[in-house]
């Protein structure tokens, strides 16, 4: 399969394309306000992939991931403030913030995967504000106030670049795992799930292991960024860290993007949280991030509903097979009878 | 017997298919077949009576036990993944081998090739024409090497050519050794497939034998066949005896689901 081939090494090039873009990203754009972009793009990169993993393999939306993400940032503050940890060696309860968050998402998933399709849904808000309740009212997350992270004596603008270069460390790793639950049994049996959860259940998948396997890698990741965020933005309050909108974005950015597929949630994420930033500086009115954002999200559901990457595909594969016949079946053919 | 609400839908059905044979399940609308194939696949629980494979009870099974102990199943209207690919549909069902990745894969493309849709192996199953899913449907439950296979309609919705297809797939299996239930409103199909029909109405057996004494039994055209094949037949026959239920020794699938 010449053809495959091809494409695979054009996709695999895109790729290595793509890395050295983010990893010169800093170096190019040296501005700190500009740097500072790409540490909250890289931020959301890495919870719209984990959104992914989970949502948009097994069909269960959540709106309720902040409760991995807040409770990320507050694992990693209660810890530091309890074990007096230097900023510098934060780093290294990171591996315990996953097993927290993983530990959380098998709780809630327990809980939650239980029901499906719009009572999912509403489940997951439900949580949401119970872990909102919890981190406002609970002595040790800080009441309103919240708690703040140590302050890092790395230098301004060094500053900026090591938080860009630490989220890129969590962002990579994540579409990794993406790719391959996307390509793996297990991804398959997630999205047997997706297209009718029953009857994967009565050809043998395990359905609700599989799903909860899926959440907890997914809140997992979640929980490690939520603790990024925390360290990078200084502190974590109940309305910030368990954020309503942040569920909405992280959702609509998969949904830009393209839900389901492994690179929508990262494109919308690229397009999607840089663009509000801006919006943010230009304007007073720090609503207009939000107005627009809905806008957009009315004109995509209207007109682009599947996600860019999704209509994209179609599209360069519509033009691509121009003047030939409309036959796809004849290659595939052709390959079981070489593989035999 | 299984009752929902009020109604009871399956009431005194009593069913027994021999190992190796094609059997037949008729009846009017409503008058509980599906309800049975669900129960003896374990995707509805009865709220009463027995169902035993084998002579072993596999009442309470969920559908992945059943379907693991052996009993393979489509649905009328049919359950496959359709943002899976054809392939892949394929490789969902065989959760239950322990054979390699590659072994399985073959395997998967040999019963494609022989329900005649591996051409579209790569082609996303929601694409396929119903006739196509029904295909898949079948091919990938093969995958599992079931022992029984239950077919709810598989000739309904599909073309006479199409038609003919299936019935060649399922007389090429059963002369494999697979045993076969179906339910179907073709009365040619059924009657030139199996080697014996049970009727079904309102929930109960009306009567069970081949399809010749089928064609001919009063109590089967009142209440299903209606006048033209009574025009047909001239023949008069005696009343098949209600399903005995008492030489259950070979029964491969049997279920009996009585008060």
């Amino acid at each position: 399969m010449p053809e495959l081939t091809s494409r695979n090494a054009i996709k695999g090039g895109l790729l290595l394309a793509l890395l050295a873009i983010l990893v010169a990203f800093p170096q190019v754009f040296s501005n700190p306000a500009t740097v500072n972009y790409g540490v909250y793009a890289m931020i959301f990169v890495t919870a719209a992939t984990a959104w992914g993993i989970f949502s948009g393999n097994s069909g269960y939306i959540s709106l309720g991931h902040a409760v991995f993400f807040g409770s990320g940032a507050y694992a990693m503050g209660i810890m530091i403030n309890a074990w007096h940890f230097s900023p510098d060696s934060a780093f290294e309860l990171l591996p315990l913030v996953a097993l927290i968050g993983a530990g959380i998402a098998a709780v809630v998933g327990f809980i939650s995967l239980r029901v499906r399709r719009h009572t999912y849904i509403v489940i997951t808000i439900g949580l949401f504000f119970i872990f909102q309740l919890m981190a406002t009212n609970f002595g040790f997350t800080g009441g309103t106030s919240g708690l703040n992270a140590p302050f890092f004596t790395w230098s301004n603008a060094s500053f900026d670049t090591n938080f860009y270069y630490i989220a890129l460390a969590a962002a990579v790793p994540a579409m990794v795992i993406a790719v391959v639950v996307r390509r793996s049994r297990f991804g398959l049996q997630l999205r047997a799930i997706r297209d009718d959860e029953d009857r994967a259940r009565g050809l043998g998948v395990k359905t609700m292991r599989v799903k909860l396997a899926s959440l907890v890698i997914s809140g997992a990741i979640t929980a490690v960024i939520g603790a990024i965020w925390f360290l990078f933005n200084g502190q974590a309050a109940p309305n910030t860290a368990f954020d309503p909108l942040w569920d909405l974005e992280i959702v609509l950015m998969a949904f830009l993007g393209g839900y389901g597929t492994v690179a929508g949630p990262v494109l919308g994420a690229l397009i999607i949280e840089p663009g509000s930033l801006y919006l943010n500086t230009v304007s007073s009115n720090s609503y207009l991030s939000e107005i627009v954002l809905g806008l957009v999200f009315l004109v995509f559901v209207l007109f682009v509903p599947r996600g860019i990457i999704p209509t994209v595909t179609e599209w360069v594969t519509r033009v691509r097979s121009r003047g030939r016949p409309a036959v796809v079946t004849s290659v595939v053919t052709q390959k079981v009878g070489a593989s035999r | 017997m299984k009752a929902y609400g009020g109604v009871q839908a399956l009431n005194g059905a009593s069913i027994s298919v021999e190992e190796g044979t094609i059997a037949g399940l008729i009846g009017p609308n409503g008058s509980g077949k599906t309800t049975l194939f669900n129960v003896i696949t374990g995707y509805q629980r009865p709220d009463a009576g027995q169902v035993y494979f084998r002579d072993k009870p596999i009442t309470n099974l969920g559908p992945d036990k059943v379907f693991a102990a052996g009993i393979g199943r489509t649905f009328q209207l049919t359950r496959i993944f359709p943002r899976l690919t054809v392939l892949e549909n394929m490789l969902i069902a065989s959760q239950h081998s322990r054979k390699q990745r590659h072994t399985v894969r073959h395997r998967a493309m040999e019963l494609l090739e022989f329900v005649g849709i591996h051409g579209h192996a790569g082609v996303l199953s929601g694409s396929l024409s119903y006739g196509q899913r029904k295909l898949l449907e079948l091919a990938y439950v093969l995958i599992a090497d079931p022992k029984v296979i239950l077919l709810d309609e598989p000739a309904g919705g599909v073309n006479p050519t199409l038609i003919n297809h299936i019935t060649d797939r399922i007389r090429e299996l059963n002369a494999q050794g697979t045993t076969f239930l179906i339910v179907e409103h073709n009365m040619e199909f059924v009657m030139g497939l199996c080697s014996t029909v049970t009727v079904l109405e309102s929930g109960a057996t009306v009567v069970s034998g081949p399809p010749e004494m089928i064609r001919t039994d009063k109590r089967v055209l009142e209440a299903y066949l209606g006048v033209d094949i009574d025009e047909d037949d001239k023949e008069e026959t005696g009343p098949g005896g209600p399903n005995d239920s008492g030489s259950r020794r070979h029964e491969e699938a049997s279920s009996d689901v009585a008060q």
